[in-house]
């Protein structure tokens, strides 16, 4: 046995050993090689009795005479011993394939060709003999052939038939194990398939698309940036074009000296204009970039909205349109925000109102809603188109181009609002808009409170407030000293407390109010913060060196969290912020002098 | 303008022309200066009129009074003589109101 077959072989019970089929089979070759051992034995002894049978003949033959030969030949010159010879090796290569099931099929098919042809040829060598044969002991010799023929023949057919059918079913076998190994080797590689290189075939075609989709937005962003920067290269050349132009025309000295003053007008106008651009660009990149620190911190909401609203209200008047306010529910006074951060949110979206608005009315409202603070910005403008909301949110895009030249600006005041806005926990979408009718712009900023912070509806002087009626305190009986050096406020709040039944004394001074506050027996002070030689806190301090101990109400204009703390850490009772409405002045004064 | 809707708190009707005549002085103050040299005084008087334009019915004022502190943290001249010029205009007309 040759080294491949040696190794075929072990290759191949390996196989067996491992397969399910393989076992099946060895099972069913055991029983195979079983029937086939039983087989063998019957084959072995048809084959030494095919021997004996032949020798036997060739002995009698010798015997009577009729071979003289050592070496008997057939008909076509084979030696008749040669072929036994070659039975019986034929016999032995059997035997030992059979039982290392090597090849068999195809070496049966040939062995029981050789085998008959052998026969065939012993016995056309044997009739001869018969033929030309005489005489009783030839007639005994004949019989006795053609019974052991008969038995040889049949045992002979028996043989080529099992040989034939052993071949067959090796055929059979192989042709089943081939099957079963092409099914095992297809199962094998579905499964690697399924388990190994669908799940990397998967990955690789996920991340090629998350590639692909990455490429398209890197070349997005890529394409965004080139028309930004196009549109900044545009929007900084145009001033820079008129500040290079003047300036070249001052230094000719062509303009006369009559528009000198003018002509420096427009270059710090533009000049104004490009460090504008400058600073909301620089702030955008900030916020874009996470390099932005907001200032959280509790944030006077009323004041903020009040600052707003006066601003815009100037502004809105100038254009000689309407301007409104109104809260659609209780607020919180307090909320944490950034404050600063919030009015550039607020007067952004409100300025981009009035700005776009020709005529008619631009108004805000503010709500609480969970845990967000909502305003809804709602003009009288041309509108805008729904495929546009998103767009007027990019930098320098305006709803409608042509009208860019005639709406001064740097066309990122929406993109800042917004980015802030997000910065605050919120944002600022288009909430609604007709053309032609008007558009409603909502911002949304997170409030940062819970349910416990004190809410108030909030209003504005321009508005009736119904509920100051509702609000009125009594302050008869209360004595009540005012220290501002603004004679229009100490007249004002004179006139508010005097109203509400308290009798009211006025300093314009610190000092003034030392002098007073010895004087009168009183109740309660406001004081002014910010008066010039002795300031409020200065005041405060000797009122009570003095020995006043009655409760001081600080009146500023700030209403910063860093004010507060500084008032209150000075001493002050309260800190009120300006402009302070009657019954906000009233109701302090109530509960300071008569609640506590 | 319109100014239909800026109302004096009661009371403070008698107090308006008095107002009015401070305002504009200290408008006449302040134009034709500066911004660096009057940054202190525009400062109060912006934060001055901050704090009580409105209960006067002089709600835009209060605007601009915003505007004038802002432009004096900033040295902003141009903005400076803007919000001059504004108020200006805005204490004429309401001059002729109270006139009329």
């Amino acid at each position: 046995m040759g080294q491949g077959e040696l190794l075929f072989k072990k290759l191949r019970n390996k196989f067996f050993s491992l397969s399910l089929i393989g076992f099946i089979l060895l099972i069913g070759t055991s029983s195979f090689f079983l029937r086939f051992h039983d087989e063998e034995l019957n084959r072995q002894q048809f084959f030494q009795e095919y021997k004996d049978l032949i020798r036997d003949e060739l002995r009698s033959a010798r015997n009577i005479g009729l071979i003289n030969d050592q070496s008997p030949t057939t008909n076509n010159g084979q030696d008749i011993y040669q072929i036994l010879n070659s039975i019986k090796v034929i016999q032995s290569s059997i035997d030992r394939r059979t039982k290392e099931n090597i090849n068999l099929f195809e070496t049966k098919e040939g062995y029981s060709f050789r085998l008959s042809s052998y026969h065939r040829n012993v016995n056309d060598y044997l009739l001869t003999f018969t033929s030309d044969s005489e005489g009783i002991e030839q007639v005994n010799l004949n019989q006795k052939r053609l019974n052991l023929r008969s038995s040889f023949e049949k045992k002979f057919d028996a043989l080529i038939n099992d040989l034939n059918f052993l071949s067959n079913q090796g055929r059979i076998k192989m042709r089943y194990t081939g099957w079963a190994l092409v099914t095992i080797c297809l199962a094998l590689v579905l499964l690697i398939w399924i388990l190994v290189f669908k799940p990397l075939y998967d990955t690789a075609l996920g991340q090629h698309s998350k590639i692909i989709e990455y490429v398209e937005e890197v070349q997005e962003v890529s394409q965004s940036r080139e028309n930004f920067l196009m549109n900044i290269s545009h929007e900084i050349r145009t001033p820079m074009t008129a500040i290079l132009g003047y300036a070249e025309l001052l230094k000719k000295n062509e303009i006369p000296i009559i528009d000198v003053p003018k002509t420096i007008g427009i270059i710090n106008k533009n000049a104004s204009h490009l460090l504008a651009l400058i600073d909301e660009l620089l702030d955008i990149n900030k916020v874009r970039t996470d390099q932005f620190e907001y200032e959280i911190d509790s944030t006077n909401l009323f004041q903020v909205i009040n600052e707003v609203f006066s601003l815009m209200n100037a502004k809105a008047m100038a254009k000689g349109i309407e301007f409104e306010m109104m809260a659609l529910s209780p607020i919180p006074i307090s909320i944490l925000s950034d404050e600063t951060r919030l009015k550039q949110v607020l007067m952004n979206v409100l300025g981009n109102a009035i700005k776009f608005t020709e005529k008619g009315k631009v108004s805000i409202s503010v709500e609480e809603s969970g845990d967000m603070i909502k305003f809804l910005i709602t003009d009288s403008g041309p509108g805008i188109r729904k495929e546009l909301w998103e767009l007027i949110f990019n930098p320098f895009e305006q709803a409608d181009a042509s009208s860019k030249r005639k709406h001064q600006g740097t066309g990122l005041g929406l993109v800042l609002a917004r980015e802030l806005a997000l910065g605050l926990g919120g944002n600022v979408t288009v909430e609604s808009s007709e053309l032609g009718v008007g558009s409603t712009f909502k911002v949304q900023i997170s409030s940062g409170v819970g349910v416990e912070v004190q809410r108030s509806m909030i209003s504005t002087n321009v508005i009736d407030d119904e509920n100051n009626e509702k609000e009125k305190v009594s302050l008869k009986g209360s004595s009540i000293l005012v220290v501002d050096d603004a004679k229009e406020n100490s007249r004002l709040f004179k006139i508010y407390l005097e109203s509400a039944g308290a009798t009211v004394f006025v300093a314009n001074s610190g000092a003034e109010a030392l002098k007073v506050a010895k004087d009168k027996s009183l109740h309660l002070i406001f004081l002014d913060l910010q008066m010039p030689e002795m300031d409020g806190i200065e005041t405060l301090r000797r009122l009570k060196a003095d020995g006043f101990v009655k409760p001081i109400v600080a009146l500023t204009a700030h209403g910063m969290a860093t004010e507060r703390n500084k008032t209150r850490e000075a001493g002050f009772s309260r800190h009120i912020v300006k402009p302070v409405s009657s019954s906000k002045l009233s109701k302090t004064a109530y509960e300071l002098i008569f609640s506590s | 303008m319109n100014l239909s809707k800026e109302i004096c708190e009661p009371g403070l009707e008698e107090f308006l022309q008095e107002f009015l005549s401070d305002r504009k002085e200290e408008v006449s103050l302040l134009v034709g200066q500066n911004i660096a040299d009057v940054q202190s005084s525009a400062r109060d008087i912006g934060h001055k009129w901050q704090g009580f334009s409105r209960p006067y019915g002089f709600l835009y004022l209060e605007g601009l009074g915003q505007r004038l502190c802002d432009a004096a943290k900033d040295l902003n001249q141009i903005s400076f003589e803007d919000i001059l010029s504004e108020a200006k205009d805005y204490l004429n007309q309401k001059e002729e109101i109270l006139k009329g």
